[in-house]
């Protein structure tokens, strides 16, 4: 484990009067899954977004491997995979061809983009919507291939924004098991949710948003031994109402 | 700047081609859209209007203007398209998460429109000569100015359409593209009389109308297609347009950029 994976350091951001970041620093091993919890809000989509380089901070920095994101864009985005909250595939292009295509801008040779295309459809159950396009799909597969999508090149570091929002529960937790295997391959994740069972099922340390400000950053079990809550359901509730 | 270029090429052109993919599925319906305009617009100006008094050559006239202007109305779907995108789906933020400046994921939407307009304006030139036949004379027409002037009024229409989507911003101010945007540039910009026709009358609204795009536009296409005698010189407007083109490019994607709030 390396303690210098991602640093996160001093980001405010902005928009336009409002401060939806006041200042969020942060370090992300490599190999872990981090969930960002807070409420509506809180600024933990806006935090997402900035990692993955959409939206620019107003001020701070982050690092990756010891080196500002900000030197070489291009190049961290190689390293780099974001599923955003809203399903965004092409709806001109079949799912097949979404994944393809996207191998294909990452500078991905065809036969590459063919075998990862496989491996994904093994891991997430996709084969059979190859064909499909997006307005056929219902909203599960459709985060299963914006998932495969954002790891079409590999990442080191996925950002995976609400994956289970409106979800059922049993399609939940099958992508629970899709974040778990995604894990077991040394992938850095970070997993922004409004499911405290999710965070405390998936995550290896969970960090708790309010008002544009991390309140704290702890193992789910330390978090419930420190505050001696039975959940972190429990402590997440008490952690709100310190808030307010 | 070599390395950017070999760094960058091959995922821009991806996507330029993932474009090009998409909208080659719209090519026929659009290529019959654009004829109809111009049917309606030659065939009248051409076979009727002459019983009301006008010029026999006023056909071709437009012709020449149908041929500058068709881009205009194509950048009306694309506008639509980007405002949806932006407000809705925003298949545009993905896209942004490529291996590439986000200036260049911009300029490929400007390109890939530029391309469109140009394959579709292209087709106007033979299809303007089927409806006109013997009153059209191709031997007056340099092809090869032709096709600058147009590869650029393309490329102007690319970069417009860009910055009208990051102004306009939201779908309920659709509306405000045909009145604000595209008709006081097209019925202003020469297209039913010609600059010198108009300093003739008023040279001071002549040269107010060096202000807008499409006289450079109008002008030089005519130049081109119908001869260099009674128009802007044609070395002038292609000059212009360059400038306009740059503009207008480093324009929409400033103001795109900023409109995204992106990196």
């Amino acid at each position: 484990m390396e303690h210098d994976f991602i640093e996160i350091r001093d980001v405010v951001k902005r928009w336009g009067a409002k401060n939806v970041l006041k200042g969020v620093s942060l370090y992300l091993k490599r190999g872990e899954i981090v969930s960002l919890l807070g409420p509506n809000g809180a600024g933990k989509t806006t935090l997402s977004s900035i990692l993955a380089t959409l939206h620019p901070a107003t001020s701070g920095d982050i690092l990756f491997k010891g080196h500002s994101i900000y030197k070489d864009v291009p190049g961290f985005r190689r390293s780099m995979g974001y599923c955003q909250q809203r399903p965004n595939l092409n709806d001109e292009l079949t799912m097949y061809d979404n994944l393809f295509f996207t191998g294909r801008c990452f500078g991905m040779a065809d036969s590459a983009i063919k075998d990862r295309i496989c491996y994904l459809s093994e891991q997430l159950s996709l084969e059979k919507y190859f064909d499909a396009y997006a307005d056929s799909l219902s909203g599960g597969y459709k985060q299963r291939f914006m998932i495969a999508r954002s790891l079409m090149h590999s990442p080191e570091l996925v950002i995976l924004d609400e994956p289970t929002v409106a979800l059922d529960s049993h399609i939940r937790r099958q992508l629970w098991e899709c974040i778990k295997k995604m894990r077991q391959e040394g992938i850095t994740i970070v997993l922004t949710t409004h499911y405290i069972d999710e965070a405390e099922y998936l995550s290896d340390r969970v960090c708790v948003f309010a008002d544009g400000l991390i309140r704290l950053v702890d193992t789910p079990q330390s978090l419930m031994s420190s505050f001696k809550k039975k959940t972190l359901d429990d402590v997440f509730l008490h952690l709100m109402q310190e808030a307010s | 700047m070599y390395d950017a270029c070999q760094r960058y090429w091959k995922p821009f052109l991806q996507l330029l081609a993932v474009d090009l993919y998409v909208g080659k599925k719209l090519v026929l319906d659009k290529l019959i859209n654009v004829c109809i305009w111009v049917a309606m617009q030659v065939l009248v100006s051409a076979y009727l209007l002459p019983f009301f008094g006008l010029a026999e050559s006023y056909g071709i006239f437009l012709l020449a203007g149908c041929c500058a202007s068709a881009g205009l109305f194509e950048i009306f779907p694309g506008i639509v398209r980007l405002v949806d995108d932006i407000t809705g789906n925003q298949l545009i933020c993905h896209q942004l998460l490529f291996p590439l400046p986000s200036w260049l994921v911009i300029l490929r939407i400007v390109i890939y429109n530029a391309t469109q307009v140009f394959m579709l304006g292209m087709c106007i030139v033979p299809f303007g000569k089927l409806l006109l036949w013997d009153r059209f004379d191709l031997r007056q027409m340099s092809l090869y100015k032709f096709v600058i002037i147009f590869a650029l009024a393309s490329m102007f229409y690319g970069a417009y359409m860009v910055l009208v989507a990051a102004l306009l911003g939201q779908m309920r101010k659709i509306g405000n593209i045909w009145a604000r945007f595209v008709n006081p540039l097209w019925f202003l910009g020469c297209y039913q009389f010609s600059w010198i026709s108009l300093y003739d009358i008023s040279p001071t609204l002549a040269y107010l109308n060096f202000l807008n795009p499409m006289t450079y536009i109008m002008e030089g296409t005519r130049a081109a297609v119908l001869g260099q005698e009674g128009y802007l010189n044609f070395w002038f407007c292609l000059c212009m347009l360059v400038l306009l083109c740059i503009f207008t490019t480093m324009l929409g994607i400033q103001k795109l950029t900023k409109r995204l709030d992106i990196v």
